[in-house]
């Protein structure tokens, strides 16, 4: 899910502007092995949520570029509003009474 | 629906890219590391990062190919241990081929028998019907054509039902007159069959008259042996005097009843058809939904109803469906269970054998295996690498086995010993193979199961610690695994030699019952009953050819099964008739000369002479036991008995009881009448007593036989010795081939049992050498070394001697003479294989005694 909304938002990104911007606007509370990271997109992949092409990073690397798709897009809301459920569930059972 | 499948598409892609997918993959995960490394430093990025080599493994694993990769390494290590240890993947394998090979046979043989639909439409609804006779206790007895007509019309169960009665052709084939067999069947025979001719028609209504034009069906074979001509049908073909108009050609393959060629329309109103003349058989179709119980209750509440109607006639008569699988298969069926236990059982010897050595070889590789689970393989991984390579030996065994029974399967079609039904349809086919597939895979996971249970609960410490020659470790009492198997083995082979055992004795008791004639130097031939009162004729121009020194005939000689009997037939002067079984009498027509020519003892009065001709008073001879039946406290000399006729037949003398061929019950009581004072029932068995050996004197009694009759058929010249031989055959194949199987398992077993003490004593050297060193004698080695071996044979042989108690009960219907528990059996079964095990432990053993102890000690 982080990683279907991150690419939601910043557009096509390569894998480490993924993590970078995970653990960025998570504020470092999520910190994960990074190199996790590639397995899921290679779910992803097989999945059909994601595609991905070769192109230039900002330092004028190569870079694989990982790209939302609509089937992605779709996955994305079911996921927010699947996780939204349960916080609020979570939210109403913490609630002091 | 569209996900799944462009998931599906990627997944299946996957393989075609996978070296494009490493290099993008490893690119990217370089780039990600490179990128961190300039903001964080190399060491702390790779941290962070976490263990590449397992990350790219994951990514690969996702795609989900990994399970078929990881098996094809597993196949590949397993193909290159195999490689490396040629003697023992030579030895496993061919264990398994003998396993899977002779089992494979035997199933084909019993698929193609047992299981296989007979091959006609919907074959499960065929039934034979016949009559019954219950005060005798006969079920399958032939119908007349009146009880045929009266079931046909009042049941409900049946869609169609047919009568038909073997019959025969004769035909010129150049000079040589040959028997095409056939039949007369009624009305509904082919469509009750289900079977349709594949150009012109079968038989109309009107032509089952006796006045009809004379007609027939061909089989496919006769037809194609014919000339095959297309335009066939419509046109006339020349059978011994008569010619038929052929009106039809049944599909390749029909022909039934068996060996049927030709078929002939039954005549309804033929004069052989009176209420007393019972000789058809009855084939019908249940109608669909109708079971064979139904049926079956339905036959006999019209045969009860019949029994009233007709109190004459059908008295004690009754009706019995038997389904046609049952009726071909019958007598085979128990006699091929029989053999495919056995053959299970060399099966599973082979397996734990190969068990065995695959357990031994892992107790050799635990260095090895521990090695490697402790650089991080699972134990899931490594059971799996076990695992790999058992399905890969028993893969190449099962192959092997496959090969050697389809060379098997067609030896034993083309020779056929034992006159199997449906033995043509015998094949390793399709079926036949998934089952060798089946049973190959199922023995790979089976006896790979154990090394694989055993790498898989490690005791690594240990094993890592172990030297090749570490102590203690080839213990019975220790390896439990090992020590089943080898007295599984031993148990499976006691109760296969008690089995063969069983047939053995049976087979010796059959042979060993007193004959009653002296069948050496004896040639004989079998004519039709059509001979009649010509027969002296021929028997005084074969007692003309030079060394022969009697010829004779009679009716089916020695009273096999086709020579009659009957129970109320006979008739003692001043007595009331008998009936039942008690009472069943044979009936026998001989020539003067026959009692000389079989050898036969006489035990009072005379034989018939030339004396005794059709003017002359009637006399007969009575065998031994219907002497000692009917007149037990009196002379028979003098008596009188008649057989269907008017007149008295003096009884003249008492002949010895003769056993009949293939026959293997007490002698028949039974009355000859001399050939010129009675006419001939059935085939006419004529015997030739030569001072030479008899089959040189074939060519020339065949030349008289021909000069005598150009045109009879009859039956093979050959020597009576040769006969007796044909008529155990069936016994003989069964016993033989038990006995085969029981020396297979026999030599199986042994050799694991070597094999286990074997590596047990080589394990053990350094301990050996021990205890010599500490003064230890080589009796006391050896008793040891003994003692372990002859425990595991105790076990195994209570086992076994327990298995057959239980299981040759099955063989009781194949036994003569023998009860399924002989204690013979028993003792020689267990003794050989105490025997060969003793063997196959004390060769071991010896070698343990002559371990050198400094030898042994500076091995460590």
């Amino acid at each position: 899910m982080l990683i279907l909304k991150t690419l939601a938002r910043l557009g096509p990104m390569h894998g480490y502007g993924i993590a970078q911007h995970i653990q960025q606007t998570s504020e470092a509370v999520l910190q994960v092995e990074e190199g996790s990271l590639y397995p899921a997109l290679q779910r992803m992949l097989i999945k059909g949520w994601v595609t991905a092409e070769w192109g230039q990073s900002d330092n004028h690397r190569r870079a694989r570029y990982y790209r939302l798709t609509p089937a992605g897009k779709k996955q994305l809301g079911v996921e927010l509003s699947e996780f939204e459920k349960v916080m609020r569930a979570i939210a109403q059972v913490i609630q002091p009474a | 629906m569209m996900d799944w499948l462009g998931e599906l598409w990627r997944r299946l892609l996957f393989p075609f890219r996978r070296q494009q997918f490493d290099r993008d993959l490893e690119e990217e995960m370089r780039f990600h590391l490179d990128m961190k490394a300039q903001e964080s430093g190399a060491a702390a990025a790779r941290r962070k990062f976490g263990n590449g080599t397992l990350l790219l493994e994951d990514s690969r694993q996702a795609w989900g190919w990994g399970g078929v990769e990881s098996w094809a390494a597993d196949l590949k290590y397993a193909l290159r241990v195999l490689r490396n240890n040629p003697g023992f993947a030579a030895v496993a394998v061919f264990t398994l081929a003998l396993g899977i090979g002779a089992s494979t046979a035997v199933f084909s043989v019993v698929n193609a028998v047992l299981l296989r639909p007979l091959p006609f439409r919907e074959a499960d609804r065929l039934m034979m019907v016949w009559e019954t006779r219950e005060t005798r206790g006969e079920d399958r007895v032939v119908v007349s054509y009146q009880n045929f007509c009266d079931w046909k019309e009042q049941s409900r169960s049946f869609e169609h039902m047919a009568v038909f009665v073997g019959d025969a052709a004769r035909m010129m084939v150049g000079d040589e007159p040959v028997l095409v067999p056939g039949a007369r069947v009624s009305g509904g025979f082919f469509p009750a069959l289900g079977v349709q001719p594949i150009m012109g028609r079968t038989f109309l209504p009107e032509e089952e008259r006796t006045s009809a034009q004379r007609i027939t069906v061909l089989s496919y074979d006769f037809w194609q042996r014919l000339g095959g001509d297309r335009n066939l049908v419509g046109k006339t073909v020349q059978l011994d005097r008569d010619v038929f108009t052929v009106v039809g050609i049944m599909p390749r393959g029909f022909s039934f009843p068996k060996d049927s060629e030709l078929w002939f329309p039954f005549a309804t109103d033929d004069s052989r058809n009176g209420p007393g003349a019972h000789y058809l058989r009855v084939v019908a179709r249940l109608r669909a939904g109708v079971t064979v119980t139904q049926a079956q209750s339905e036959i006999e509440t019209i045969a009860a109803r019949l029994k009233l109607a007709h109190p004459k006639e059908n008295e004690a008569i009754g009706a019995n469906v038997v389904p046609l699988h049952d009726q071909i298969v019958g007598e085979a069926r128990r006699a091929l269970l029989v053999l495919m236990g056995a053959v299970g059982c060399v099966l599973l010897i082979a397996c734990a054998n190969v068990a065995n050595l695959l357990l031994v070889r892992v107790t050799g590789r635990r260095r090895e295996l521990a090695l490697r689970l402790s650089l991080g393989a699972g134990r899931w991984r490594i059971a799996r690498c076990l695992l790999a390579e058992s399905l890969l030996l028993a893969l190449a065994g099962g192959a092997l086995g496959v090969a050697a029974a389809h060379w098997l399967v067609r030896a034993f079609v083309a020779l056929d010993p034992i006159h199997l039904p449906r033995i043509q349809e015998v094949a390793v086919n399709g079926g036949v193979l998934l089952y060798a597939v089946a049973a190959a895979i199922a023995i790979g996971v089976l006896f790979g199961l154990a090394p694989a249970l055993h790498a898989s609960r490690p005791d690594l410490g240990n094993w890592l610690k172990e030297g090749p020659g570490a102590p203690g470790v080839g213990e019975f009492g220790k390896n439990r695994g090992r020590s089943l198997l080898a007295a599984a083995q031993i148990a499976l082979a006691v109760t296969l030699l008690i089995g063969a055992g069983l047939l053995l004795r049976s087979f010796v008791m059959r042979v060993r019952v007193p004959l009653g004639f002296r069948p050496e130097g004896v040639l004989g031939v079998e004519l039709p009953w059509s001979v009649n009162r010509r027969i002296d004729e021929l028997l005084d121009r074969l007692r003309a050819l030079p060394g022969v020194q009697a010829a004779g005939a009679a009716t089916a000689f020695p009273q096999n099964h086709a020579g009659s009997y009957c129970d109320d037939c006979l008739e003692i002067e001043g007595r009331p008739r008998g009936q039942g079984k008690a009472r069943d009498t044979g009936f026998m027509v001989a020539t003067a000369d026959f009692f000389r020519a079989a050898g036969m003892t006489l035990q009072r009065g005379r034989f018939f002479t030339a004396a005794d001709g059709a003017d002359a008073p009637k006399v007969a001879v009575i065998n031994e036991a219907l002497a000692r039946r009917d007149f037990p406290d009196q002379d028979p000399i003098g008596m009188h008995v008649r057989w269907g006729t008017k007149e008295w037949s003096t009884v003249i003398g008492v002949a010895g009881n003769v056993k009949g061929f293939g026959v293997a019950g007490d002698p028949m009581p039974a009355v000859y009448f001399p050939n010129r004072q009675a006419s001939w029932g059935n085939g006419v068995q004529v015997l030739m007593r030569t001072a030479v050996p008899p089959l040189s004197l074939a060519g020339a009694a065949r030349r008289e036989i021909r000069a005598w009759n150009k045109r009879m058929i009859f039956g093979k010249l050959d020597t009576v010795d040769n006969m007796l031989a044909e008529s155990v055959a069936v016994p003989r194949f069964y016993m033989m081939l038990v006995a085969g199987f029981a020396v297979l398992a026999l030599v199986v077993s042994a050799v694991g049992v070597y094999g286990t003490v074997n590596y047990s004593v080589a394990r053990r050297t350094h301990e050996i050498g021990i205890r010599m060193a500490l003064g230890a004698e080589r009796g006391d080695v050896l008793a040891m070394i003994l003692g372990q071996g002859l425990g595991l044979m105790a076990v195994g042989v209570a086992l076994g001697l327990a298995g057959a108690w239980v299981s040759t009960r099955v063989l009781e219907t194949l036994l003569f003479g023998v009860q399924p528990t002989d204690a013979a059996a028993f003792a020689y079964g267990s003794g050989v294989l105490v025997l060969a095990v003793l063997l196959a432990c004390y060769v071991p053993a010896r070698r343990a005694t002559r371990v050198d102890p400094l030898e042994a000690l500076r091995h460590e």
